[in-house]
């Protein structure tokens, strides 16, 4: 027998909870064919079932190949084991659970092609769960352009022509940034001959400045699309306007998370040796304080409760980005602890926002006008969570905020001002997200609704899913070392 | 004996919280009694206390402290010596003819009871005053008389002109009080107390190193009694504050208000450095020869009496600007008397002719000296003693008045005569001089007007009959004033009072064998009879005549009647200037609100509209280079139904997935 | 003494607004009568403390032992990335600084609840939010660990934006935005300070377990946190055996910090030109000079306090500006002294223009409630002006001023609140001659408006004085701050007596005539005269008896000034800046 093919399935049990996801989706398909009049209950319930089944598929896997500081290579180091591989995988995995169980809410036509739906939502998930563990760029490639077609499908699936325009905006997008981080690849690869992720290191001690840094650029491109970060945030809030709610709740998380977590890969890569690096500090906080910015302002003035929530996405993958600028050291508790937290707050948001949808086919923020008043305790519950996404106390929101702060502070000298004014300018930036953040407890509590028509209200189950996505924010508040204690354990 | 002092302090305090708080309980006649018995029996005490005083000639003191920070322990000092014991008895006893005259003057009046009630605080705080020996503390009631005087010229605040003036008291003193806290705080910064005792004692060692702070200390609490005393440039309030009650008036121009000021620097005297004294000196003068001349013209009978008050503060306060500390405290005394006289009368004038205008319903100005005349043949009684009080105003030999003027202007005499080598000097005594003469003219001018010549009201028999027979209560507070402005009273030589009774080592008018005392007492008493002899010439006898000589109209006649326009050259405007000046400072207030505010927020339209341009034209450009394309594409999702794909997919997945688990299969066995 | 004194006086509102938002609709009629119990609660258990403080001479600020009271339980200990470990504890004290103003906010609240009476609608969710809001004041005042008082601080801000937001008047949505906003870029930049803080500063004792000179913390000596301090000043102790802290204490310890740290004062370099010790202190004095607030930053607080409602009004000057004062002394002069020396001058200039500026405003407003807020601004200069001086006086006078201006600006609010609830009308011209038809208010508003324009007999007079003492003594003790800023501050006392007595003049005094003839105005009633009397008394008697308040925090300011001159010029020797 072939020496390569026996190793590779030796190895074969690091990608069981892979093909486990693949099994899944097949599955899902099938049910769907065969059962119709089901209305999809059944293939929704699989695919729960299915992802939950996976968390233990992920366990046994972290146990099987364990994590180490350093990371371990499998099938001729195309994948690797790195040290938060699993907890990020994890992420994934209860962001997918968290917009399926939220789609069970829906009483609208996406029931049509709920296998579809569901099958594409867990290739992205398959996708995502590559992208955790990729030793060299082809891998990483391939589990970006798995994420993103499922993406651009998915986004259609409010099978209107908006849902058209909008995927196909997000596709143009898309091939656009591949196209260019192909091509970063590709150059590295002429420079290199190696496309493995080290390679970056001997690009950038061997060629000259500029094709290094335009080999990492190109290949950052891709990356900040993905993040949908700036300069490459522009198909964000036109994408989660026409797509499902439910799976922007996914969109708007997973794949950020993916991104950060690539990036971090390169980053250290490129830390390893301190060449070049102020270039990329500027290019860093370039990117982490446009995206900032650009968020909190384009927010400002949003009538529309998805759109507004968008644009503050965009903003939240700023204040994600920002423990990077600590070369330090590369423990990660603050950015793992945001991104919990972001997951969160973010799909409780997204949660309001497509409950509202069902009820009132419209995400307008005036909508919620008088809801304060018909349901004092859920919109407290509301307001709880936009305080956490503003980052205020008493939310986990503020401590996530806090911590990464504190690690940005951590870069900041006398003799490099540079953090420091992000630090400041990010700060500040608090202030404007309060602004329209505050929208929607103001509207709620504030306004009087138009007399022709009823407030707002959740239906016990919709209320009860909000409080079971609003009690970790509190609860994190007073007692963060819990979720650190869960990190550390993954990690 | 310290403590009946605080005792008797207290009574009026006692009475004030009785008659604010049992207002509803008390009948008006009850609480109007009662406060007028609890004030006549603080006299009783305060007479005993005076003579005690002045028998053991032992200040009486104690002290206690009062709060105290880091080191510095501000204590609370009673001090009261012969000159607090006297001026004691002053306030007391015209407090309680006050009270007594009040009794009848304000009887139709429904807020007897806080009349009486602020009556009580007004003495209260000016007897704090007296009583307290640490500036803080005098600060404290200093600014309560401040409050009560408020609140009396107030009284009656349906009267636009009474709130106006209430208002314009209490601003101008407070301009004046300011000051004086800054000359305290300036003393606490040299002495790190404000015991004036103890600043006394470490006084000369520390005007080598602090002399700059000292002269602003001094000044500082001269701004005090400028205020208080109503000096120039902050002495308009005093005229306009006749809106209040004419008792009230009596009070405040008498013993207690205006007395504080210059019983201020009478006990602060030894801390003022000789510029500061020379400052006071011509601010004193000054007020006074201003004052006397715009009493000339006034036809408002307590306005001449309130410009006269003016004027005789000023010599007052010159007195102690030249060093006649004693003299001009002197003055205050017999002053008090006297002045409380002639308010009094003019109160009991008033009075009746409002009585008899009520029962006549004729409708004239009850103070107007133009309509009056003749009144001697109605109110003898009152006549009198006007006329008495008025003569020692003018300061004719024989009465109270000669002998304190004489003193100050002896001291001025002295002043200048010791700044030998630049004459400017004389301008001090010569101006003296000549207030005296004028002093003694519009006083003889008023006596006449209203009790001499013929009868007034230009033949208007209604009121002449109708004025009515004034009763005890207003009688006799009179009798008992005018008595004291003879001579008797404070020393047995009518020409000179450094062998007085008051005159001892610690309160000193003796002022040696000086030279030209005898030209000042020559001098003083012919310009006196001098003026008071063309008083009757022109306005007894009418044989002369200022028509031709003076019209109203001329400038000099405006001017000097309008009391040199300092209300309209200095207070006024800067009252409009204030005013104008806040208001602009509001409205701008409220713009910076909506800058600041909508700044920040047209910052973000600004910048959201960028974007959202952004957004259009850049993004969506970019995607309008292939919109052909997308058109084309866009059909063909639409077209496509999803079936055969998912098939499709489905079925490439399966085999695929087939071949995995085939080989993993293979490998375990 | 009661044990636990001070978290009872915390939870204790918290329990209560359990108990409201579980009481039964047809209950609502009680709500405030469980507010008022627990107001009048705290007040007891404040009074019964200072009672107890009457024979103890308290210091406090920067040693736990001298502290009149403490509680310290340790709340989190987190193992956080690069920074090493990091313990947050619940820590609250009291001290000669927060003494006085805690017996105030208690006296202030009990009269708030008192007031809240007159709120008709929505009962439940405002006396909820009232109970949220009491506790985390009396939090915000007793906190001594930075992340604590920083959550207290900020969480002020929303029960205060609901409060002026649905029971305010006619333009409550902008006011509570504006106030929000504000205040929250005031707390912003307070942040900033504290991440730089905790992130240079370790706990000496905890550290020393860290390391493993003591098993547990209660075994701790004197000897082993001198030993770490050593050992971090020699660059000993490796980042993982740091333990950061937010102990205010620790944090006015120069031996706490990390060499390497920014705010480490041997650190050279620097930020914008200063020392970044300076800019932090800048930072958070800004931060608190918004919740003073201070002339250019004050304009918020004439809106809040036009729109709010009569209680909320009282709280907010009575107790809230407070916060800022309290704030500068506790945080901004223990932990950076030489700032406070640095920027004496600017601090005692922006007291001075406060005073004379906001006067003019005053003077110059229309509405009632304005002027008195713009006169509150006034007064709050008094308190900049009296910190800034640096000398026992003018801080004894500074807190004074806060004591006696909340007594008497809660006065003035209820005073205006008396008015609103009869005619929903401010505006001072559409008034005369109330005195006529309301006696007894109108002997009240006399008492308040000469109480607060710093008449002797009242309490503001005192502090005034005091603070005119400092400011003034500065120049010849610490030559911190020119006399003439004292000296213009008199102006201050003059533009008072002109705007109130003008008020008087307009509204209160002459024939009654009013603007709005369908508003009958009954004088008085019982439960307004209960709330005003005992404020009235208290500033008299104060007034009368300084001693009463003083001798509290007076020997603990004493020691205040030393510490922080000393240390101060201690810091600025080693950032080689000139000492003035």
């Amino acid at each position: 027998m072939d020496k390569t093919i026996v190793d590779i399935l030796q190895q074969a049990g690091l990608l069981i909870a892979e093909l486990w996801l693949l099994i899944l989706a097949v599955a899902v398909l099938l049910l769907d064919v065969f059962s119709k009049r089901k209305r999809g209950y059944l293939t929704n319930a699989l695919a729960i079932a299915g992802i939950i089944i996976n968390f233990y598929f992920i366990y046994t896997t972290s146990q099987k190949y364990p994590i180490a500081d350093q990371a371990t290579f499998y099938f001729f180091d195309s994948l690797a084991v790195y040290r938060y591989t699993y907890l990020f995988q994890f992420l994934f995995n209860t962001s997918a659970l968290l917009c399926l169980c939220l789609g069970m809410f829906g009483r609208d036509n996406k029931n049509v092609r709920r296998g579809e739906y569901l099958a594409l939502i867990i290739f992205m998930l398959l996708g995502l769960h590559l992208l955790a563990k990729p030793a060299n760029f082809l891998i990483l490639y391939l589990a970006i352009e798995l994420i993103s077609f499922s993406a651009y499908m998915l986004t259609y699936f409010n099978l209107n022509k908006w849902g058209t325009e909008g995927s196909l905006k997000y596709l143009l997008f898309g091939a656009f940034s591949t196209a260019c981080m192909l091509y970063g690849i590709s150059l590295l690869y002429a420079f290199t001959g190696s496309i493995d992720l080290e390679a970056l290191q001997q690009i950038v001690m061997q060629t000259d400045q500029v094709a290094s840094l335009l080999i990492v650029g190109l290949i950052l491109v891709g990356l900040v699309f993905k993040l949908a970060a700036f300069p490459f945030q522009g198909w964000a809030p036109d994408t989660y306007e026409v797509a499902p709610t439910p799976f922007v709740a996914f969109l708007s998380v997973a794949p950020k998370i993916g991104a950060v977590f690539i990036i971090t890969l390169i980053w250290q890569q490129l830390d390893a040796i301190n060449t070049s690096s102020q270039f990329l500090y500027y290019l860093l906080s370039f990117i982490t304080l446009g995206s900032i910015l650009f968020g909190n302002l384009g927010a400002l003035w949003q009538k529309k409760a998805k759109r507004l929530l968008a644009y503050s996405s965009i903003a939240h993958t700023g204040f994600l980005l920002l423990p990077l600028f600590n070369n330090s050291t590369n423990s990660m508790e603050p950015l793992l602890f945001y991104a919990f937290i972001f997951m969160i707050m973010n799909t409780a948001a997204f949660a309001w926002v497509y409950f509202m949808e069902v009820r009132l086919k419209s995400d307008k923020i005036d909508a919620l006008s008088g809801c304060g008043k018909v349901q004092p305790f859920v919109s407290v519950l509301l307001l709880v969570i936009m305080i956490s996404l503003t980052g205020l106390p008493i939310t986990a929101g503020f401590t996530a905020k806090l911590f990464v702060f504190s690690e940005l502070w951590q870069s900041i000298s006398t003799t490099n001002t540079l953090a420091s004014i992000v630090f400041i300018a990010g700060l500040i930036n608090v202030l404007i997200a309060l602004y329209y953040y505050l929208k929607f407890p103001y509207t709620a509590f504030f306004k009087n609704p138009p007399v022709t028509t009823l407030p707002f209200v959740l239906n016990v189950r919709q209320a009860s899913f909000i409080l079971v996505m609003t009690i970790p924010l509190i609860v994190f508040f007073f007692k963060p070392d819990w979720l650190l204690v869960l990190i550390e354990s993954l990690s | 004996m310290i403590y009946l002092a605080i005792f008797i302090a207290m009574l009026p305090m006692f009475s004030f919280l009785v008659l604010t708080f049992l207002k509803k309980a008390l009948s008006q006649k009850l609480a109007t009694l009662a406060a007028s018995t609890l004030q006549g029996i603080a006299l009783l005490g305060t007479i005993w206390l005076m003579f005690k005083v002045l028998q053991t000639n032992e200040p009486l003191q104690s002290s206690l402290d009062w709060f105290r920070i880091s080191t510095n322990i501000f204590s609370l000092r009673f001090y009261i010596d012969r000159v607090t014991a006297i001026m004691f008895f002053i306030v007391n006893l015209i407090s309680f003819l006050v009270h007594i005259f009040s009794l009848e003057y304000m009887k139709e009046d429904q807020q007897k009871i806080k009349y009486f009630a602020y009556l009580d605080l007004f003495t209260f705080s000016m007897l704090g005053i007296l009583l307290t020996a640490n500036l803080i503390a005098i600060y404290v009631f200093w600014e309560l008389v401040g409050l009560s005087s408020y609140l009396l010229i107030g009284f009656w605040h349906e009267k636009q002109k009474a709130r106006q003036a209430a208002k314009k008291a209490f601003i101008l003193n407070r301009i004046g009080d300011a000051g004086f806290l800054i000359g305290i705080i300036t003393l606490y910064l040299v002495f790190a107390t404000l015991d004036l005792k103890s600043i006394e004692i470490s006084w000369l060692q520390a005007i080598e190193n602090n002399y700059h702070l000292l002269l602003l200390a001094g000044f500082g609490i001269f701004c005090g009694a400028i205020g208080k005393s109503a000096q120039l440039p902050l002495s308009s309030w005093l005229p306009d504050a006749m809106e209040g009650p004419t008792p009230v008036s009596a009070l405040i121009h008498a013993a207690t208000m205006v007395a504080a000021g210059v019983y201020l620097l009478f006990r602060c005297s030894f801390l003022f450095l000789p510029e500061i004294d020379l400052v006071i000196a011509s601010v004193g003068i000054t007020t006074a020869f201003v004052a006397a001349l715009t009493a000339l013209s006034q036809t408002d009978i307590k306005k001449v009496l309130a410009y006269s008050t003016v004027s005789q503060l000023g010599y007052m306060v010159a007195a102690i600007g030249v060093g006649a500390a004693e003299s001009g405290m002197f003055h205050l005394f017999t002053h008090a008397f006297f002045k409380a006289g002639l308010f009094l009368s003019a109160g009991a004038v008033i009075h009746a002719i409002h009585q008899s205008a009520h029962k006549s319903n004729v409708h004239i100005d009850a103070q107007d000296m133009r309509f009056m005349g003749g009144m001697y043949k109605k109110m003898p009684l009152v006549a009198i003693c006007f006329a008495l009080c008025a003569s020692a105003l003018a300061g004719l030999p024989l009465f109270s008045g000669f002998l304190s003027k004489d003193a100050i202007l002896l001291g001025m005499w002295q002043f200048a005569a010791q700044e030998a080598g630049t004459y400017l000097y004389w301008l001090i005594p010569t101006l003296g001089f000549a207030t005296a003469l004028i002093t003694a003219y519009y006083s003889a001018r008023q006596v006449f007007l209203v009790f001499g010549g013929k009868n007034g009201w230009r033949g208007n028999t209604k009121i002449w009959e109708y004025l009515p027979e004034l009763n005890l209560q207003i009688k006799w507070p009179l009798i008992i004033l005018a008595a004291f402005s003879l001579f008797v009273g404070f020393s047995l030589n009518p020409f000179d009072a450094q062998k007085s009774w008051i005159s001892t080592s610690s309160f000193n008018l003796d002022h040696g064998q000086s030279t030209g005392h005898s030209t000042v007492i020559i001098l003083s008493a012919s310009l006196a009879t001098l003026g008071i002899f063309s008083g009757w010439m022109v306005y007894q006898t009418e044989s002369w005549s200022l028509r031709q000589l003076i019209s109203k109209k001329s400038f000099v006649y405006q001017f000097t009647n309008r009391f040199w326009f300092i209300d309209d050259a200095l207070v006024d405007p800067a009252k409009r200037l204030l005013l104008s000046a806040s208001n602009g400072l509001a409205k701008a207030d409220n713009k910076i609100i909506d800058t600041a505010i909508d700044g920040f927020a047209i910052l973000q339209v600004v910048l959201a509209h960028v974007l959202a341009w952004f957004d259009k034209n850049i993004v969506d450009g970019f995607i309008g280079l292939l919109t052909s394309f997308t058109h084309f594409i866009g059909n063909i999702i639409r077209k496509s139904p999803g079936k055969q794909v998912q098939s499709y997919v489905s079925w490439a997945v399966l085999t695929t997935l087939l071949i995995v688990i085939i080989a993993v299969l293979y490998l375990e066995m | 003494m009661i044990e636990n004194i001070l978290s009872i006086l915390i939870f204790l509102p918290l329990a209560a607004l359990l108990v409201v938002l579980l009481l039964p609709k047809s209950l609502t009629k009680i709500i405030p009568w469980i507010s008022l119990l627990v107001t009048g609660i705290q007040l007891l258990l404040v009074a019964n403390l200072n009672i107890d403080l009457q024979d103890y001479v308290i210091t406090g600020i920067n040693t736990l032992e001298n502290f009149y009271q403490v509680e310290q339980v340790s709340w989190l200990s987190l193992k956080l990335g690069a920074l090493g470990q990091v313990s947050i504890q619940y820590l609250v004290g009291v001290d000669a600084l927060n003494g006085s103003l805690l017996l105030l906010s208690a006296i202030v609240m009990f009269i708030a609840s008192i007031s809240a009476f007159e709120i008709k609608t929505k009962r439940k969710g405002f006396h909820a939010l009232f109970l949220l809001l009491n506790a985390s004041i009396t939090g915000c005042f007793l906190a001594l660990d930075f992340f604590l008082f920083y959550l207290f601080f900020e969480f002020m801000l929303l029960p205060m934006y609901f409060l002026i937001g649905i029971w305010g008047g006619k333009r409550r949505e902008y006011a509570s935005v504006k106030f929000f906003i504000y205040t929250l870029a005031g707390s912003i930049l307070i942040l900033v300070v504290m991440i730089g803080l905790y992130a240079s500063v370790i706990d000496p004792a905890a550290t020393a377990v860290s390391v493993g000179l003591a098993d547990n913390i209660q075994e701790v000596e004197e000897v082993h946190i001198v030993q770490v301090q050593e050992m971090l000043l020699n660059g000993a102790l490796s980042k993982e055996n740091h333990v950061h802290t937010f102990n205010m204490l620790d944090m006015m310890e120069a031996k706490n910090y990390i060499p390497e740290s920014v705010f480490f004062k041997g650190n050279i370099g620097s930020f914008f030109g200063e020392h970044a010790r300076l800019v932090a202190f800048l930072f958070l004095i800004i931060g608190f000079a918004i919740k003073l607030p201070a002339v250019p930053v004050h304009t918020w607080l004439p809106d809040a306090h036009v729109e709010a409602p009569t209680c909320i009004s009282v709280i907010l000057a009575g107790i809230l500006l407070k916060i800022g004062g309290y704030g500068m002394l506790r945080i901004a002069y223990s932990i950076f002294p030489e700032g406070a020396i640095h920027y004496a001058w600017w601090l005692g200039l922006a007291g001075v223009i406060a005073i004379i500026y906001a006067g003019f405003v005053a003077l110059g407003t229309h509405n009632l409630k304005k002027l008195i807020a713009y006169s509150s601004v006034s007064h709050m200069g008094f308190v900049l002006l009296g910190i800034a001086s640096l000398t026992a006086e003018g801080i004894n006078g500074a807190i004074f001023q806060m004591f006696s201006h909340g007594i008497i600006s809660a006065m003035l609010f209820l005073v205006a609140g008396v008015i609103y609830l009869r005619s929903q009308d401010l505006r001072i011209e559409n008034y005369r001659g109330i005195i006529n038809k309301m006696p007894v208010y109108s002997a009240l508003v006399i008492v308040a408006f000469f109480a607060s324009m710093g008449l002797p007999g009242f309490s503001g007079f005192i502090a005034e004085l005091f603070v005119f003492l400092g400011a003034f003594k500065s120049q010849s003790t610490n030559q911190l701050l020119p006399a003439w800023m004292a000296i213009s501050a008199t102006l201050g006392l003059v533009l008072g007596a002109a705007y109130y007595l003008w008020t008087l003049q307009r509204m209160f005094f002459g024939k009654y005539w009013t603007a709005n003839k369908g508003s009958n105005m009954p004088d008085l009633n019982s439960r307004e005269l209960l709330m005003l009397l005992p404020l009235a008394i208290i500033s008299l008697l104060l007034g009368i008896f300084p001693n009463l308040l003083l001798q509290y925090f007076e020997p603990g300011v004493a020691y205040f000034v030393d510490f922080v001159l000393e240390t101060g010029r201690l810091n600025l020797e080693t950032f080689g800046q000139n000492i003035p």
